[in-house]
């Protein structure tokens, strides 16, 4: 933070060199109401959807369109556990997630590693070949993956969708690629310490990649908070389902209650938001570090 | 550092393991979610029933959403786990029987003594080579819905019987401002929604596919489906008697439309009404249903479902045995009820709850000219293609003319149908 608002500073000290303390305000004027317009745009459909969970059935259709409410239904969030048990498909989608997430990390780190720094023959076709697996849809793959799951017995289970979720092409692609940045002169120093690949792996990279991670980690949680079809197919029993399965119960053939669809859509996206939130800080700090290294 | 590397790997390992073994002989059933608490709660307490009845036996009662079936079922037949019983829609019934995934049913319908008493237009979509591959489970008819004060403001004495007729009042309810802003449609157009035109196609004495020789036919280009298609697009292009949005209307915001008295008149089933009473209670006195108009004869799309018996199911006759207990009067009747379908079995259909509610009596009415799209083994690609929503769509948006439309609709389905 300290180092951006240097920077700030400098730049103001610039522009008042140049220009009077007046074109600076209109400028900023300018550039915040660009900003803001641009957030407006990605923000309204969030707020309509917060806005709506706390509307009743007959006020959405309101003719002419109201923004707010007239009435704040609060009894929406508790209709929800009446038509379908939250709190066990939060827990549920909880546990698939955060597996998902501490597996891709644990594995696509690994593997990162060993094909940015370790040598051994046919290191760069390997990877090459597992690069070409993120070119084929999940689509594609889902009906051989029923098939194997059904072999091991796991279908209706959650393993069902944690352990294909464990691995991951595209995490193992991104850090990869992040950990080729960081400078081997840094390895080469522990190596004169007298550091194997895995202590140099444990306490030089990972530590310096926690943007990287931060960022697979954000991704991971959102790819398998949110998804739909693998879910779908795999589980059967109602107590198992995540809560994007759970949505459904609101959406009937004949009518959706879009009141109560928005109030579930707010309470299942607040995690993702929060974590969103929390994994900020390491991408500030990754920017930090890319300052101090220069 | 280490501590947390170290937890990883063993939760990683340990993850496979997670997986625990089966309970007891367990019969899945796959039921489209209804939207509609009530009827869980009764599917619910069917499984209890038939659970009493056969102790030996867990069901596993599971909503399926419509929108996701075809994935979901697909992928469960492909991988060979699909469910003992399923309810699958009209149209996609013909779909898994021609893929050969499904039990004929014969035997057993017979066996209850219901072969004669299902709902004919539902069961069209269920029979293929003379085999029955499921039991019509319940039924409904899309009707014409129309506002009785605005028709009586109008002038109008009594609803359409026939297509001049029906063109007429719905340009006599259509009312314009003084700045020429037109504040009431005459019909909601949906330009979405197959479902609700390709009937006038029927009532035009044409037919969307017909069998000749053995082999699927499309009927889109015969001269009385062009003029029926003409006539249902030009309600919106030439008459403007809907809003210009309407070109992409689904069965949803026709609803919403006529529901907030933006349109007059609407083509729908009795399960459509609900909807309409939740988002607006004023409208329900203000609603009359009659026949939907004809030319040539009368005619309707019956929706609704047919229970099925996957072949692959290792219990088929503990399987009919649950249909059967689905159809039996007491859960055909409560059913009904509560979606606003009619039971799949017509002797009760006659039931007194449906003969004294004014509007459900026209519905049931309507069922009797009852039609199914054609059961053929290739409609449900053309489903999916949506082969007749986008020829309404070049027409509308001006691509191509209704014959061109009409041929290449043809063509495209000619190519399908016959796979």
């Amino acid at each position: 933070m300290a180092l951006l608002q240097t920077e700030y500073y400098s730049s103001h000290e610039r522009w008042q060199q140049r220009h009077s303390l007046r074109y600076f305000l209109l400028w900023r004027f300018f550039v915040y109401a660009i900003l803001i317009c641009t957030a407006m745009i990605v923000l309204i459909p969030l707020i309509w959807s917060v806005i709506t969970s706390f509307k009743s059935y007959t006020e959405i259709f309101i003719n002419p369109y109201k923004f707010l409410p007239e009435k704040w239904v609060w009894k929406n969030f508790a209709d929800i556990f009446q038509a379908m048990p939250f709190h066990l498909y939060f827990i549920n989608t909880l546990k698939i997630s955060t597996a998902c997430v501490l597996g891709t990390l644990a594995t696509s780190a690994l593997a990162g590693y060993a094909f940015a720094r370790l040598q051994f023959p046919g290191r760069d076709y390997l990877f090459l070949g597992y690069l070409a697996t993120m070119m084929i849809p999940r689509q594609i793959t889902l009906v051989p993956t029923f098939i194997l799951m059904r072999w091991l017995g796991l279908l209706d289970q959650h393993a069902a969708l944690i352990l294909p979720g464990l691995f991951s092409a595209y995490g193992t692609f991104l850090l990869r690629q992040f950990f080729l940045t960081i400078p081997y002169e840094l390895e080469e120093a522990a190596i004169i310490d007298g550091c194997g690949y895995f202590r140099r792996f444990l306490t030089i990279i990972l530590p310096l990649s926690k943007p990287a991670l931060a960022t697979l980690g954000i991704f991971t949680l959102m790819t398998s908070w949110n998804d739909y079809l693998y879910p779908l197919v795999f589980l059967n029993s109602e107590k198992k389902r995540t809560l994007v399965l759970g949505l459904a119960v609101f959406r009937g053939d004949v009518d959706i209650q879009w009141n109560l669809l928005m109030a579930a859509v707010v309470m299942a996206s607040a995690p993702l938001i929060i974590a969103f939130l929390a994994a900020q800080r390491f991408f500030v700090e990754g920017i930090a570090t890319g300052g101090l290294k220069g | 550092m280490k501590k947390f590397a170290l937890f990883t790997f063993v939760l990683v390992l340990l993850l496979p393991l997670l997986g625990t073994a089966m309970a007891k002989t367990s019969l899945e059933v796959w039921i489209m979610q209804p939207g509609n608490q009530d009827v869980e709660k009764l599917l619910a307490q069917a499984k209890a029933d038939f659970q009493a009845k056969n102790p030996e036996v867990e069901v596993n009662l599971q909503f399926v959403p419509w929108l996701s079936a075809w994935q979901k079922i697909t992928t469960a037949v492909a991988g060979g786990e699909a469910p003992d019983v399923c309810e699958l829609g009209t149209t996609m019934t013909p779909f898994y029987a021609d893929m050969g995934a499904l039990l004929d049913m014969t035997k057993y319908v017979q066996a209850w003594g219901y072969a004669k008493d299902l709902d004919p237009g539902v069961l069209e979509s269920a029979v293929m080579d003379e085999k029955l591959f499921g039991v019509p489970w319940y039924a409904g008819a899309r009707a014409l819905v129309y506002r009785k004060d605005w028709f009586a403001e109008a002038g109008i004495k009594s609803p359409p019987k026939t297509w001049d007729e029906f063109l007429a009042a719905a340009k006599a309810i259509q009312q314009v401002d003084k700045n020429g802003k037109v504040i009431r449609y005459g019909f909601a157009f949906q330009g979405n929604g197959r479902l609700t035109w390709l009937p006038f196609i029927w009532q035009n004495g044409g037919e969307i596919g017909y069998k000749k020789d053995g082999k699927w036919v499309s009927g889109m280009n015969s001269p009385e489906a062009i003029e029926a298609i003409r006539f249902y697009a030009d309600l919106l292009l030439k008459h403007k008697l809907s809003p210009e949005a309407s070109v992409t209307w689904s069965a949803l915001n026709a609803r919403q439309a006529f529901a907030l008295g933006t349109c007059g008149m609407l083509i729908e089933g009795p399960w459509g009404l609900p909807p309409i009473y939740n988002a607006n209670p004023e409208i329900a006195s203000k609603i009359g249903v009659c026949l939907l108009p004809g030319k040539k004869k009368m005619a309707t799309f019956v929706g609704g479902s047919n229970l099925v018996v996957f072949k692959q199911s290792r219990q088929k006759d503990l399987a009919a045995e649950f249909v059967h207990l689905l159809m039996g009067d007491k859960y055909q009747l409560e059913l009904a009820k509560m979606l606003k379908f009619f039971p799949g079995r017509v002797s009760l259909q006659d039931d007194t709850a449906f003969k004294s509610d004014p509007i459900l009596k026209v519905f049931a009415e309507q069922m009797k000219y009852g039609r199914s799209l054609p059961a053929a083994p290739g409609w449900g690609s053309i489903e999916k293609l949506d082969v007749p929503g986008v020829m309404l769509q070049k027409i509308l948006t001006g691509q191509m003319s209704v014959e061109q439309a009409a041929a290449w609709a043809a063509e495209k389905m000619n190519d399908l149908f016959n796979p």
